[in-house]
């Protein structure tokens, strides 16, 4: 195929990859912030699509995955390359498979720090239940302090390293900022302090590999300005081959922020979870049947992909194409050779 | 709006019964081409014929969904949970097929390449025996308006095992005349008598079937069964004469023509179905009318489907040109 034509081919791929994970997210968003719909005698009777897709969440936490998904893809690519280069693989190819998607992501992290912080700040404002938890704020006050790590047990923050007035400064930029709590939290729909914790906990891992990404975009960017090559720093290339498992962590624990941030409910004020889930018996078989399938197929994927790793080592790229035997090419081969 | 929105769904269903129903047959021909060394030519061919477009041709079962969850929400919850078994039991298939598919392409080892090659075939003929139990439950009527309908004989009945053969018989008949005419089109005369003597053996087979299968929904299915003998009359006789064409003219007329009267022979008998069916989506108990999402939901539905069939259709149609040629070969 020709170059030019070969690259437009790309240019739907990128556009339905933000159509689509827009949509996902709005879905998502609306869950949190339902809008656009009138309940009349429990069922839904007017809805008006576009208030729907642009609810009141819907703008950060769109900005915030379609970051995410660059940085996750941007470090996990380069992450590739920098195992290839700590191998002895140094060159162009590997040396630039590690450079392109590596800047995406050093430039793509700073902005995501920035969006997220914005993202914390209307959390703060519109989803109260989900900062308070987030930040473990048990009762409503002024100098709210910024918890990092602990637990909530017995409705008492344990364990975290405290910094005083953190969390009213980051919310309103003032030590007197007040902050809703969990006692506010009717307490039929309060959750309960182990999902508390792990929201904290996850939101805590998504925050923190957050800035140790913009620490390596940082360094990357002193490397690339002293030297202007493709850095070689064996330390550098390790922390890029971590960088992309790490940003896999950060992805799923932002995740477990905004779900598990929501509970009871499935779509706030309107749907609790446990109304939500299906009756039909069976869930735990179903369940246990998709994770062994899934664990089947994984492996599957897996050894096939050593197998391509070992078969293109070998300088054999020629794919295997007849299923049950030989190819013709081979044997035409072997009659050659004979 | 809400039966302009169900005639969107059901081209889905249609585009679904007659492009993910050949690529499911190719996968029966390559359950039942025999062992290693007899099995190898045609497993060949549909390997080469399958590849670029396997994925694509099951856009339309996603869409089907889609279009079946928001539009008409009530219909999806009462059909889920009633016919979670067979639906599950698809979805299986169809994720096995997929992985053991491209697993295949990749292992070199006979043994390994049988077990993957296994997976593969087996669920290509299970997934469309299964949607097709799904298709008899609900057209039987076995489907309440409330969901939660019995979970075993929702599928488990006549009509719905009639459904299961007919889908795995009608698969495989659709994919021997593609496979055929890809044959023909490769100037392998072997390989193309193959298909042809499977594409006789099928379409007489499936007209056997379906002709048995009036029986079974005289008693089973007696709406469906007045349905189709009297208002879709017109598309069993076109869908029995397409099919009867395809069965003569296999071996004189021209490829094109002869995958399009084994097109025409499918999608016939499943427009059929949902022409007798109309005006309900359950049955005789849930009409489309009932079971329709708010207007302004189903007109942005219509806008992003006719929108999306407009953007696919063209482009599966150049897919399948380009494959058609030949100019996808790796």
């Amino acid at each position: 195929m020709a170059p030019w034509p070969h690259f437009w081919t790309g240019v739907p791929v990128v556009l339905s990859g933000i159509g689509g994970t827009v949509s996902v997210v709005a879905a998502n968003g609306w869950m949190n912030q339902p809008a656009g719909f009138t309940v009349r005698d429990g069922r839904v009777v007017e809805v008006d699509p576009l208030s729907v897709i642009f609810n009141d969440a819907f703008w950060y936490e769109a900005l915030h995955m379609l970051l995410a998904a660059y940085m996750v893809a941007g470090f996990v690519v380069a992450g590739v390359y920098a195992v290839g280069l700590l191998r002895g693989r140094h060159d162009r190819y590997h040396r630039l498979g590690m450079a392109i998607p590596l800047t995406v992501a050093a430039i793509v992290t700073p902005l995501q720090i920035f969006v997220g912080d914005v993202a914390a700040r209307e959390v703060a404002r519109i989803e109260p239940a989900k900062f308070a938890a987030i930040e473990m704020v048990t009762e409503t006050g002024t100098h709210v302090p910024l918890l990092l790590g602990g637990a909530l047990v017995d409705g008492e923050v344990r364990y975290a390293i405290e910094i005083p007035s953190g969390a009213s400064l980051l919310v309103g930029y003032s030590p007197g900022t007040r902050i809703e709590g969990l006692a506010e939290i009717p307490a039929e729909v309060r959750p309960p302090d182990r999902l508390i914790t792990t929201v904290h906990l996850a939101f805590d891992v998504m925050v923190g590999i957050g800035f140790a990404l913009l620490g390596l975009s940082l360094w990357f960017a002193v490397l690339w300005w002293r030297r202007r090559t493709v850095p070689q720093n064996r330390w550098f290339l390790r922390a890029v081959a971590v960088s992309g498992a790490l940003t896999v962590v950060a992805l799923e624990a932002g995740w477990i922020v905004t779900e598990v941030g929501r509970q009871p409910w499935t779509v706030v004020g309107y749907l609790l979870t446990r109304d939500a889930v299906t009756t039909t018996g069976n869930v735990w078989l179903f369940f246990s049947a998709t994770l062994v399938l899934y664990a089947v197929v994984g492996a599957g994927t897996f050894y096939v992909l050593r197998l391509l790793r070992r078969r293109w080592r070998e300088g054999d790229t020629a794919d295997a194409d007849v299923p049950y035997g030989p190819s013709r090419a081979r044997e035409t081969a072997g009659e050659g050779a004979g | 709006m809400s039966t302009f929105a169900a005639v969107v769904l059901f081209v889905g269903v249609v585009a679904y019964a007659v492009l993910g129903g050949a690529d499911y047959g190719a996968g029966f021909w390559d359950l039942t081409a025999g062992g290693a060394e007899h099995g190898r030519e045609p497993r060949h061919l549909v390997d080469q014929s399958l590849a670029p477009v396997w994925e694509a041709n099951h856009v339309w079962l996603i869409f089907c969904l889609v279009m079946l969850w928001t539009g008409f929400p009530g219909a999806f919850a009462a059909i889920m949970t009633t016919l979670y078994v067979p639906l599950g039991l698809a979805a299986l298939g169809i994720v096995v097929r997929g992985s053991g598919f491209a697993f295949r392409k990749v292992v070199v080892k006979t043994e390994q390449q049988r077990v993957v090659g296994a997976a593969f075939a087996a669920s290509s003929v299970l997934s469309p025996f299964f949607l097709g139990t799904v298709a008899g439950g609900i057209a039987s009527g076995r489907v309440p308006v409330g969901g939660h309908g019995d979970a075993v004989t929702s599928w488990i009945n006549p009509t719905s095992l009639l459904g299961g053969v007919l889908a795995v018989l009608t698969c495989a008949f659709t994919a021997s005349v593609f496979l055929s005419a890809e044959a023909r089109r490769r100037d392998e005369p072997d390989l193309e008598r193959w298909f042809r003597l499977r594409a006789r053996v099928t379409a007489v087979v499936t007209g056997a079937v379906a002709l048995a299968g009036i029986a079974i929904l005289r008693t089973d299915a007696p709406r469906l069964f007045h349905g189709l003998l009297s208002r879709s009359l017109v598309l069993v006789v076109v869908s029995g004469m397409c099919g009867l064409g395809a069965l003569l003219l296999v071996d004189r007329a021209a490829p094109r023509l002869i995958q399009g009267l084994a097109v025409g022979a499918v999608a016939a008998i499943v427009v059929g179905w949902g022409v007798a069916q109309y005006p309900y989506l359950l049955g005789t108990h849930l009409s489309i009318d009932q079971a329709a999402a708010p207007t302004s939901t189903l007109v942005a539905l219509t806008v992003v489907a006719v929108a999306a069939v407009l953007l696919v259709v063209p482009s599966m149609a150049l897919l399948f040109a380009l494959q058609q040629r030949g100019r996808l070969e790796v």
